[in-house]
């Protein structure tokens, strides 16, 4: 292993581990993800070992793992299934918002409701405002002490299993710097959650559109200033987007591992298959492939436990991750062949799961758009 | 209740012994708390539900395996860790020395315990000898046990069935009970707990045992009857020289 | 080198504690002066068995002991070593053996080496060798003159005469520990080390009678596939396979058996499998470490011959 895993991660892992061998069997993750949604009940378990607070600070509740353990955690973990850990780590996106702009009150608030097993989702996204967030349409018109929130969002992760959202609307029209973040409880009458989208993978993750009609928030549930909304998110997904990286390198680490030890299994021409060239040659790219992501992330990881502004770094760092994943889970089911491509194996769903990792928290056009722009400010022009 | 847990590291990684030119290497990257003493912890930890007390955990397992398992124990809930550093409790011929030593550091140390459980394996003879000195009830092999000391030990063919009675030493498998998964606040808290170190005097050369590595080479040696009429005394002898045939 | 005591338990209500393979197999498996100890509560009945191993035995014997009485196993033979200047006493590496040659070790201050194997003189002494786990390391340990080992070996009935000492046990200790016996416990199949299999190969049920000879010359037990116990040329009890016994002997012989998986799925966790078929791709080879290709019943003809 290129990475030199510290005493304290090796155990992180290993709890991890035997977590997901205990309760991740293969049975229990293929049943759910031909189902296409995954019953609050099978989050229990996460929640006792604290995985839903696993970055949360301690002042709030949270084990209080520093970003380079807990992703080495999600990596793990999204050995088993990718869409359960990202409903894990989702709420932290949502927190993260409020943890850098809000009050502690805010944020004592949010992880009260969190901590008791309950999840939270951030929505942004609309049907005509994807990776221009600037044209976000839902409004928040301020009347005396409350907000009155109108319109539909879509795409929002775990929309349907949270108690709590960080949901972005319109203050005002000033494009980009016209929007506002807010805290908004699910209870709060007017929202109804929609039907659940059926993916192409990331099937366990809950992805649903959340209309909102005349829901009152009290002002006190404004994150920050009005019309600070754009970059509350955008700080909130510069961290994130590193982090769900590290989804990503789990799930090219499962299928390496599925790969691997089919090639020495598998028997053709009276010899197993690993002893081809061509397909030692994919199982060297993979291997390589996995290791240097692993290591782009961790090392994103350190800079944020610094409190180094990622922006360039952790788009750089999905990008490179997301876009080699393709080719590795491509390369797992080439190897597996005729029985890879049908469901009774794992590797096509890890192509599947895959894929979205490029489109979720920014597309990677976006994030080459990010990078261009912070090189651009380096080499002028 | 005063219960003191003997834990150690797994034994089913085939690489953790290799050897190169003739010198073993030790690989402890990839051992943890062995299923059997996670068993026997959590066997502890329900007794401490129900009849309070404390835990004590021992480990004899050298470097970081120490302080891995250590780590494990505490965060499912024992309350105290310590690491014996000399010696190897694995090698049948350090066993004696051992515990004699233990036996004294305890006495030292003012600790009696009501309960001492270990955790099978076939390296588990040590808490017989521990059974012995301290004049205290022997039940190994247990492959069932409850709180109310009720207790099973399967033999080849079927169940020896009884009581135990405090105190005592006991040796279990993991199918007493099924043990639970920490959490990572306690884990965290853990690596942060202080381990007690223990050394005593070390053993003399000439008593401790070699290891050895041996890969394990399957032989395969199919004869053809047609082209050999006398495959079937070949056979015979090829069997007996494995020792398989007598 | 010093003397060995192999011992033995005996209990006729309680079918455990005590191998014939080992009994037999010890005799040669390493050269020293060898003697058998018996605990039982039926000397007269087993006396006879006892007689052929070729080591002089002396059986302990009262009409209340039990297999559960580890008590009065562990004083008499406290009390006959513990004087004793050197000696290496053996028990089965059975739940049992390696239960009381753990207890007895601690009480004698020696120590106790469980699974042994590969038992040799080496220099003055003896030594074995003990695996680690399943890891590949294994421990080479150098005996002191008094020590207690766990093991097993392979052997069978050599018929060399022996004598048998009976001495009578005063047992004042009662346990209230109970045996309950397991399901297939009366199944001899169930258990055996060795086993002798046949299939459909053999082709008639009259072929079975020298398969019969050659499981009893091995000390093995008598099993069958499927669609031999349909034919009900075999007893139905003897199936292995997915729909009857799952079993997992030290070393599995099979003779006309194809390898279809409902059979090895009963089988397949044997430590040796040795099969004879006329069909060279018969998948039973792929599990097979040592076979023949030819006709069963030849094989068995001339292994008959042999033995």
């Amino acid at each position: 292993m290129a990475l030199q895993y510290t005493q304290a991660q090796k155990e992180y892992i290993h709890l991890t581990q035997e977590f997901g061998d205990r309760y991740l069997t293969p049975e229990i993750i293929k049943k759910y993800d031909k189902e296409g949604n995954c019953p609050r009940s099978l989050f229990e378990p996460a929640i006792n070992l604290g995985l839903h607070m696993l970055e949360i600070p301690e002042e709030y509740g949270g084990a209080g793992l520093s970003y380079e353990d807990s992703a080495l955690v999600f990596e793990k973990l999204a050995e088993y299934d990718a869409g359960y850990a990202l409903t894990l780590i989702t709420s932290f996106v949502a927190l993260r918002c409020v943890l850098m702009a809000g009050t502690k009150e805010q944020a004592q608030k949010f992880a009260n409701v969190i901590k008791p097993g309950h999840f939270a989702a951030f929505t942004m996204s609309e049907a005509d405002a994807g990776s221009d967030a600037g044209s976000v349409k839902a409004t928040a018109v301020r009347n005396n002490n409350e907000y009155i929130l109108n319109g539909n969002k879509a795409f929002a992760t775990n929309g349907g299993l949270a108690d709590i959202f960080i949901g972005i609307f319109r203050t005002s029209d000033n494009g980009n710097h016209g929007l506002s973040a807010f805290m908004i409880d699910k209870n709060t009458p007017g929202i109804w959650i929609g039907k659940h989208e059926d993916k192409m993978g990331l099937r366990l993750s809950n992805t649903v559109p959340i209309g909102f009609k005349n829901v009152h928030v009290p002002v006190e549930n404004l994150i920050g200033k009005e019309g600070r909304g754009i970059n509350i998110a955008l700080s909130s997904l510069n961290l994130s987007r590193a982090y769900v990286s590290t989804l990503t390198v789990g799930i090219m680490q499962r299928a390496l591992n599925e790969a691997a030890k089919y090639a020495n299994e598998r028997e053709q021409f009276n010899q197993p298959i690993v002893q081809f060239e061509s397909v030692q040659n994919m199982l060297a790219d993979m291997a390589t492939s996995v290791e240097t992501a692993r290591l782009l992330v961790n090392n994103t990881m350190k800079m944020m436990d610094k409190n180094l502004s990622v922006r360039q770094e952790g788009a750089m760092t999905k990008l490179f991750v997301t876009d080699i994943a393709q080719k590795v889970t491509s390369d797992a089911v080439q190897i597996l062949g005729g029985y890879g491509y049908t469901r009774a194996y794992p590797v096509e769903k890890l192509m599947r799961d895959v894929k979205g990792f490029q489109i979720l928290e920014g597309t990677n056009e976006i994030q080459r758009m990010t990078i261009a722009r912070e090189v651009s400010k380096k080499y002028q022009f | 209740m005063k219960i003191a847990v003997i834990i150690k590291a797994g034994l089913e990684h085939l690489q953790t012994y290799t050897s190169y030119k003739n010198k073993v290497t030790y690989h402890p990257e990839n051992l943890f708390l062995s299923t059997e003493d996670k068993s026997a912890l959590e066997y502890a930890l329900q007794l401490i539900e129900v009849k309070g007390g404390l835990i004590d955990a021992y480990s004899f397992e050298q470097g970081e395996v120490a302080d891995r398992i250590l780590h494990e124990a505490m965060a499912l809930g024992a309350n105290t860790a310590t690491k014996i550093v000399t010696g190897d409790l694995k090698d049948p011929m350090q066993q004696n020395y051992l515990v004699k030593k233990l036996i004294q550091y305890l006495k030292n140390e003012g600790k009696k315990y009501d309960l001492i459980i270990t955790g099978y394996s076939s390296f588990s003879q040590f808490a017989a000898i521990i059974a012995d000195k301290l004049k205290m009830n022997y039940y190994d092999q247990l492959t069932n046990i409850d709180v109310n000391f009720n207790y099973e030990m399967k033999l080849e063919k079927g169940i020896l069935k009884g009581q135990c009675e405090l105190p005592m030493v006991i040796t279990n498998l993991s199918s007493i009970n099924t043990p639970r998964l920490a959490n990572f606040s306690a884990v965290k808290k853990a690596i942060n707990s202080k381990i007690t170190e223990v050394s005593f005097k070390k053993l003399n050369k000439q008593k401790v045992s070699q290891i050895k590595v041996e890969t394990e080479k399957s032989e395969k040696m199919i004869f053809n009857l047609d082209n050999d009429p006398d495959a079937t005394s070949k056979l015979i002898t090829l069997l007996e020289r494995n020792g398989i045939m007598r | 080198m010093a003397p060995t005591y192999y011992i033995q338990l005996e209990d006729k209500n309680i079918p455990e504690g005590n191998d014939s393979n080992t009994l037999f197999g010890l005799k040669y498996n390493f050269k020293s002066n060898k003697n058998v100890l018996v605990f039982s509560n039926h000397a007269s009945e087993i006396k006879e068995k006892y007689e052929h191993s070729g080591m002089p035995t002396t059986i302990y014997n009262s009409e209340n002991y039990s297999i559960a009485n580890f008590a009065s196993v562990l004083k008499t033979l406290k009390e006959k070593f513990a004087f004793k200047e050197s000696y290496l006493i053996i028990f089965d590496s059975s739940n049992i053996g390696n239960s009381l040659g753990a207890r007895l070790a601690a009480m004698l201050d020696t120590s106790f080496v469980a699974n042994a194997e590969n038992i040799q003189e080496c220099d003055n002494n003896i030594c074995v060798d003990k695996k680690i786990g399943k890891t590949e390391g294994s421990y080479k340990i150098s005996l002191e003159s008094k020590a207690i080992i766990s093991t097993a070996c392979n052997g069978t009935l050599e018929d060399e005469k022996n004598d048998v000492k009976i001495i009578n046990l005063t047992l004042n200790y009662k346990s209230n520990i109970k045996y309950i016996s397991e399901k297939n416990s009366n199944n001899d199949l169930a258990y055996a080390k060795v086993v002798v299999a046949g299939g459909k190969g053999l082709n008639s049920a009259e072929n079975f009678k020298p398969l019969q000879i050659l499981a009893t010359k091995l000390n093995a037990s008598l099993g069958a596939t499927k669609a031999v116990t349909d034919q009900g040329w075999v007893d139905e009890s003897k199936m292995i396979g997915i729909s009857n016994l799952k079993i997992a002997p030290q070393v599995y012989y099979a003779f006309g058996i194809s390898g279809a998986v409902q059979h090895t799925i009963g089988m397949n966790k044997s430590r040796y499998v040795i099969a004879v078929n006329t069909d060279a791709s018969a998948p039973i080879f792929k599990l097979a470490d040592y076979g023949i290709i030819g006709d069963a019943n030849l094989v068995i003809k001339q292994l008959n011959n042999l033995l």
